[in-house]
């Protein structure tokens, strides 16, 4: 990213001046757990993405990619698990089982249509707390517990 | 009733590795998802639709449960292929008749109380013997049957599979609601059957067929059981089929997790067969370091850490570790056989056991907020969406 040259506040050879500063100050905090929790959180969004169910990602799907993705997310999770609490790993493992089930269910089927999963792990929670057998009956999914993470059919549908 | 001659006979005509699959599914009111007694409905209205499934549908102790049977697959694939093609089968007409199925471990909220026990013999004599035990089992689970030649070896490797069932089970917990409640547990359905019903859970070592025989002769001679099928061990040597039966597993919420699951058990199998074979050395580990393992199974699956019992690589007897190594502990260990049958898992493709197992799964749902019904709303979609898919392959 660098800033237009038509910004009057600072010339251009100051703002890249700036943005090597702020790189370097980057560079010296950033740890390599940040590196792999950037890395995981990557992986993940990419396989999501390859597996072609968000709308406007049909054309990118790529089950080998999906599974590469998977396999090197699942590689790292053990570097993460020395290191972080087990609970703020949960929402990576719940992303990282969604694409595991959706993959699993786009091989056996072919791969040939979109999921119809996606729907259930789609929609937002209501929030109702106690065990209503009459509540939700319109359908409500999960929650969407994993933040900042993609979790396939959470941007659409 | 029980030809113990006839038994062995069974198991010395037995081929190794044969596979038989048993899924049992809650039937559902589709709107209220509550439980729906419609077994005898769906049984007998099957045959018009299919006489294949109409053959391989069975009762389950109550109404609301229907079970759906693979019969004999000569591998793996074979037995998966059947299993598939029932299940599409019996998902359509459940449908077409106006039934929902779940595949949890439990029903989140049924009340026991309402729930009727089949009509027939062995379910009646199940009633009789066992009363509330038996009523308050409403349970689900997935049974995996492996052929095994001779009586001795299939004993042998019930001993060696002992500390594997626990294993397996906190892979396989599916069941973290009871009596509308999260009860806490990531397998209800162990605690209110596997630990409740007599003859059930983790066996003792018998080490032989003859050992077995004389148990099953004493159970008979004090009329403790008559038939063998009340004998209900995790896992137990299966008198008519001449299997192995590994009983352990809460019911699967999706089919590939349950597909997984099954090849995984067929590769434990396979592989202590194997080693049975060898003679790979192997201490029986004491019942109460398994029972302290299956009780971390049923409270905390796979969120908790499991005993080292003898065996796992890199770790001595006693020793702890997280059970989100399970699987991977379980594929080292099968690897060898899982080479040679060419059962490929997990991430491999075709087989995938998940980060996260169905109670992790349904208690995230909770704990962002859902209600029990919303979560088991969602899972009875995902069991729909995949278990009555049309495969192409």
């Amino acid at each position: 990213m660098s800033t237009p040259p038509s910004d009057t506040t600072s010339g251009p050879e100051a703002s890249d001046a700036e943005l090597r500063a702020a790189l370097e100050e980057q560079l010296r905090q950033i740890t390599a757990l940040d590196v792999v929790v950037q890395t995981a959180v990557s992986l993940v969004n990419l396989a999501g993405r390859r597996l072609g169910i968000a709308p406007g990602t049909e054309q990118e799907r790529d089950l080998a990619e999906v599974r590469t993705a998977i396999d090197a997310t699942r590689a790292l999770l053990p570097v993460l698990e020395q290191n972080e609490a087990a609970e703020t790993l949960s929402p990576l493992r719940d992303a990282l089982s969604t694409l595991q089930m959706e993959y699993a269910r786009q091989v056996q089927a072919g791969a040939s249509a979109p999921s119809p999963t996606t729907e259930a792990v789609s929609k937002p929670p209501q929030q109702s707390s106690e065990a209503d057998p009459d509540a939700g009956k319109s359908g409500a999914g999960p929650a969407q517990t994993s933040g900042r993470l993609w979790v396939p059919g959470s941007s659409g549908r | 009733m029980i030809d113990l001659d006839r038994a062995a006979e069974t198991f010395a005509a037995a081929s190794d590795l044969t596979v038989g699959l048993e899924e049992e599914f809650a039937i559902l009111d589709p709107a209220s998802l509550d439980l729906a007694p419609r077994f005898d409905d769906l049984r007998d209205s099957a045959a018009e639709r299919s006489p294949r499934l109409h053959e391989h549908i069975t009762g389950e102790l109550i109404a609301s449960e229907i079970e759906i049977i693979s019969g004999r697959g000569r591998d793996l694939g074979d037995a998966l292929e059947r299993q598939r093609g029932l299940r599409r089968d019996l998902f359509a007409h459940a449908a077409s008749r106006g039934a929902a199925l779940g595949a949890t471990g439990t029903h989140p909220w049924a009340d026991y109380r309402e729930q009727a026990i089949i009509d027939t013999e062995h379910y009646r004599r199940v009633e009789e013997g066992l009363k509330y035990v038996a009523w308050r089992n409403n349970t689900f689970s997935l049974h995996v049957h492996v052929g095994v030649n001779d009586g001795d070896r299939a004993v042998r490797v019930c001993d060696r599979l002992r500390p594997v069932l626990p294993l397996l089970l906190a892979l396989s917990a599916s069941s973290p609601f009871l009596d509308g409640r999260l009860t806490g547990l990531h397998s209800t359905r162990s605690q209110i059957f596997t630990r409740s019903f007599p003859r059930c859970g983790v066996p003792d070592v018998f080490g032989s067929w003859a050992a077995y025989h004389d148990y099953i002769n004493l159970l008979l001679r004090t009329s403790s059981i008559i038939e063998f099928t009340q004998v209900w061990w995790s896992v137990r040597p299966h008198f008519a089929f001449g299997t192995v039966e590994v009983r352990i597993c809460d019911a699967q919420p999706t089919a590939a997790e349950s597909d997984a699951l099954a090849a995984l058990i067929v590769a434990c199998v396979a592989q202590a067969l194997r080693d049975v074979d060898e003679g790979v050395p192997f201490a029986d580990p004491p019942g109460r370091l398994i029972e302290e393992n299956m009780w971390r199974a049923i409270r905390h699956g796979l969120d908790g850490r499991m005993i080292a019992c003898g065996g796992e690589l890199d770790l001595a007897c006693g020793d702890e570790y997280p059970s989100a190594q399970i699987a991977e502990r379980l594929l080292t260990w099968t690897a060898p056989l899982r080479a040679e049958l060419e059962i490929t898992l997990p991430g491999a493709g075709e087989l995938v056991l998940p980060e996260r197992n169905g109670s992790q799964r349904q208690r995230a749902m909770i704990e962002s907020g859902a209600s029990i019904h919303e979560v088991y709303d969602t899972t009875v979609r995902e069991t729909r969406a995949t278990y009555a898919e049309e495969v192409t392959a």
